[in-house]
């Protein structure tokens, strides 16, 4: 190549390389902030911080599988969105696998899902204590009744009835509990309690790793990133032509 | 040379596109071993009724301290024996609860089980090489483990909500003991 042409081409590669640089400055900018950012995830605790804001929540359609589903225990709505269980308009419990039972007994407030009891303090709504199924009669929960000094419980396996620590269970040879049929709440708590659930729908750690993999766009974004992707290699590449040939010069 | 190079990125992202997009789904809840079955295996068949230990007053702020927020709930369930206690407890890893089992004897880690992991990584927390670490640790007055417990690149939140998980079941050992 002789010496005007190399020099033409070396100008033509700069100019590329200027170009590149300015159409690559606000993507790189954007994965190198995020990227910062969810290096750190843990240390910021960026799963835990959710992001509010009806916008956001309508560009990520956030919305529960179904549809709430409530029980009344005397005043109180027990309501479960997905998995979240929520007493009136109070979040009570997570990772709850349904609700099939819900009673009043004596300063109790007991929920049950087909896995586990709930009790809380009929009071101020707080959880006293999740009862798993290993401390349980063997099978899975399909009603509760407060009965007097004593929790009348029907499993899958039996029918039993408990004391007031559930501790201790005996069977039980009485009829079996009528099975309640959650239903809808009304319009005004179902809505509440959307707006409530929806908060905690998007963590910032989604957002962010959303913004930096491209996701966050529109469906062109990531194939669009993979071609910033490619051309910064190619920035690279040519800056890296360049200084060479200019520490030759 | 431009274009040389183009087409060779091109190529090469081809192939890393293929590379990544091979990789298996995320997991969804894996029971390893029910708490029931735990609780049977760690009594040798003999499991005794439950107990309830309350988490109010100090020992609560105890509690919050070591775990780095508050008891989930009020009452707390453990069995115990003669020489043991065993205690089956909850703890978010990165964003969903891990469920695990912690046999206590003489004050110190017995055993440690992973009875249900509910997060799509971190899964290795389950292996022997990972809870072997706990056996024999003691509390110190400062409510620590004595043990330096090793973690596991890709599962630090899991790692953490394990080692804080054994540090309260000493505790809660100690309560039930004191």
């Amino acid at each position: 190549m002789s010496g005007t042409v190399r020099r033409e081409y070396l100008k033509s590669l700069r100019r590329w390389h200027r170009l590149l640089g300015l159409v690559l400055a606000i993507p790189l900018i954007l994965l190198a902030c995020t990227g910062i950012l969810l290096n750190h995830s843990d240390d910021l605790q960026l799963n835990q911080r959710y992001l509010s804001g009806s916008l956001l929540h309508s560009w990520y359609r956030i919305s529960p599988l179904q549809a709430p589903q409530s029980l009344k225990a005397g005043n109180i709505w027990v309501s479960l969105i997905d998995h979240t269980l929520y007493l009136d308009r109070r979040r009570a419990a997570e990772n709850v696998a349904g609700i099939n039972a819900a009673g009043l007994w004596e300063d109790l407030l007991i929920v049950s899902s087909p896995t586990a009891l709930y009790l809380f303090d009929e009071s101020n709504l707080e959880l006293l204590e999740k009862i798993g199924s290993e401390s349980l009669p063997p099978g899975s929960i399909l009603a509760i009744a407060p009965q007097g000094e004593r929790l009348q419980i029907d499993l899958s396996s039996g029918r039993y009835s408990a004391d007031r620590n559930m501790t201790e269970f005996q069977m039980e040879t009485r009829a079996a509990l009528h099975v309640a049929s959650p239903q809808s709440p009304p319009q005004h708590l179902a809505d509440d309690l959307l707006a409530d659930w929806r908060k905690q729908g998007l963590s910032l750690w989604r957002f962010l790793l959303d913004l930096h993999t491209g996701r966050f766009f529109t469906s062109l974004s990531k194939p669009l990133l993979d071609l910033a992707g490619v051309l910064t290699l190619l920035l690279v590449g040519s800056g890296f032509y360049i200084s060479r040939r200019l520490t030759r010069k | 040379m431009f274009f040389r190079l183009l087409r060779y990125a091109a190529r090469t992202l081809g192939c890393f596109v293929l590379l990544i997009s091979s990789s298996r789904a995320a997991l969804a809840e894996q029971i390893y071993q029910e708490p029931a079955a735990f609780l049977e295996e760690a009594f040798e068949g003999a499991v005794p009724p439950a107990s309830v230990l309350y988490l109010t007053g100090e020992r609560r702020s105890a509690a919050s301290q070591i775990i780095g927020h508050p008891p989930a709930s009020i009452r707390c369930r453990y069995w115990k024996n003669d020489r043991r206690s065993v205690w089956i407890l909850e703890e978010i890893g990165k964003v969903l609860p891990i469920t695990a089992g912690f046999i206590v004897e003489d004050a110190k880690i017995k055993d440690v089980r992973i009875l249900i992991y509910r997060e799509s990584h971190g899964t290795e927390v389950r292996h022997d090489y990972f809870t072997e670490q706990f056996e024999g640790a003691e509390l110190t007055a400062e409510n620590r483990l004595t043990k330096t417990i090793d973690g596991i690149s890709g599962a630090t939140l899991s790692v953490h909500a394990i080692r804080k998980l054994a540090a309260l079941a000493l505790f809660y050992d100690s309560e039930v003991r004191n």
